[in-house]
């Protein structure tokens, strides 16, 4: 069987790509960073262990803004499904 | 293998309205309802000095949960936000676990299940803020350090809803579908013990630990 | 060759790109932990029980996400191909890419976590609830973009 592809569906095809490189590699970089914060947090906490109220949080607020990339790449991974 | 991420529905028309209830989870959601209302009849009912293991388990709960939120929101706020953590804590681990008994389903498979307890959170931790702090003070807080870095904080916040209730929804529906994927290649005879041992005992006591933690976390983040 | 063929093909190069890749930063996590482990025992071999368990705790919620990455390669390889569209090839291609990196960064950072935990539980054991307490929110947190590709490839191979 004979399959017409025509332009829309290279379009489509590249979207799909796009979306799957965009979330992927957009996810390894906050993932291995917001390892290291938690990595450290402990090891910090380890040593002073009256400081962890404190170190937890800043711990938290750290990752929570180095997950923000992640976050960017979940939104163009689900445009780049949905929208295009 | 078909049914993976079908929902079943209930579609109600009120007018011109469609209203679409997700049957499956509202209805395991009321037998976990109905569990944690068990536990708490039965460890309450005959208490005594020297506590039976009931009473015990649920001493230890509550002392424990104690001090976490002494811990993080100071002896001022205990009082009031411990009910809510350790509520939410022994829910979310019955909503977890209840997978394991056959024919049973976890309610947090389902996302709106999840992203209604992060949305929650969000709003008790926000509510607080402004009361703690005053409207004022709350807004300030958005152009800090520095004005234009506004946009940004918005969306740290929102991102925290998401992530705390999509850790939760794919934990628990990664586990789910390998449960799924394993059992029929291998026809239910060793591996899915373990499995369930794994995915719905120690992950689900995991999940239900750092959701709740991560809510006590971001109401003292806005309250300090 | 046909459309469905071609399918396979991504769905098969799909799987092992997954399970590939996202089994190489678990992988690489996991025996950072434990060297971390095997350090802290050489140091102070009385706390070799408590560290341990550490261990093994921080290494089985290191591999999460290198079994979500095993989900999507058994889902890619055991799917329903009679059905397949041309739009499925990059979508599966695209999936197990989208989660074979995404375990892979996770898996590296939530192993860095625990070697960490297990040192510090080496020089100070009476810290070790806190600092497994703050270990296991830690990992949780670096785990969440590892969700996501989860959701994305999930996404790709029933929705589209």
């Amino acid at each position: 069987m004979a399959v017409e592809i025509s332009g829309a569906d290279i379009v489509r095809a590249a979207a799909m790509l796009g979306a799957g490189i965009a979330m992927g590699i957009g996810a390894f970089g906050p993932g291995l960073g917001e390892g290291i914060v938690a990595g450290k947090a402990c090891e910090a906490i380890g040593r002073n262990p009256r400081e962890a109220g404190l170190l937890t949080r800043t711990m938290l607020v750290g990752q929570a803004v180095a997950e923000s990339t992640g976050i960017y790449s979940l939104v163009v991974a689900l445009l780049l499904i949905f929208v295009v | 293998m078909e049914n993976i991420g079908k929902v079943s529905h209930w579609v109600f028309h009120l007018g011109d309205t469609r209203l679409v209830v997700n049957s499956t989870t509202l209805m395991m959601t009321w037998v976990v309802i109905g569990l944690v209302l068990a536990f708490a009849l039965i460890a309450t009912r005959g208490r005594a000095m020297v506590p039976g293991p009931w009473q015990q388990l649920a001493e230890f709960l509550v002392q424990w949960f104690r001090e976490l939120v002494r811990d993080a929101l100071g002896e001022a706020y205990e009082e009031r936000y411990f009910t809510l953590i350790c509520g939410m804590f022994i829910f979310l681990l019955l909503c977890n676990w209840v997978g394991v008994l056959p024919g049973l389903e976890e309610p947090t498979k389902d996302i709106n299940t999840t992203l209604g307890l992060g949305i929650m959170g969000f709003i008790i931790a926000h509510g607080t803020a402004i009361k703690v702090k005053g409207l004022k003070q709350y807004l300030k807080e958005y152009f800090e350090p520095m004005f234009f870095l506004m946009p940004l904080n918005v969306v740290g916040e929102v991102a925290k809803v998401i992530s705390i209730s999509f850790r939760l929804f794919g934990n628990i529906i990664g586990g789910s579908i390998i449960i799924v994927v394993v059992t029929h290649l291998v026809y239910g005879l060793l591996l899915p013990p373990f499995l369930y041992g794994f995915f719905g005992l120690f992950v689900g006591t995991v999940q239900a630990f750092v959701f709740t933690m991560l809510t006590l976390v971001y109401i003292s983040v806005q309250i300090r | 060759m046909e459309v469905t063929d071609w399918v396979k093909v991504a769905a098969f190069v799909g799987a092992g790109l997954s399970m590939g890749l996202g089994a190489f930063g678990p992988g690489l996590g996991e025996g950072y932990v434990a060297s971390k482990a095997a350090e802290g025992m050489g140091r102070q071999p009385g706390v070799s029980n408590d560290l341990l368990r550490t261990m093994l705790v921080g290494q089985a919620v290191a591999e999460s996400t290198g079994i979500y990455a095993l989900v999507v390669a058994l889902l890619l390889l055991f799917q329903d191909f009679s059905a397949a569209s041309f739009i499925d090839i990059p979508a599966f291609l695209a999936a197990g890419l989208c989660m074979g990196l995404g375990a892979m960064g996770p898996g590296i950072g939530e192993g860095i976590v625990a070697g960490a935990a297990c040192e510090a539980i080496a020089r100070n054991p009476e810290t070790s609830p806190v600092v497994i307490r703050t270990m296991l929110v830690g990992q949780a947190v670096a785990e969440s973009t590892g969700i996501y590709s989860l959701v994305v490839a999930l996404l790709m191979i029933f929705v589209v």
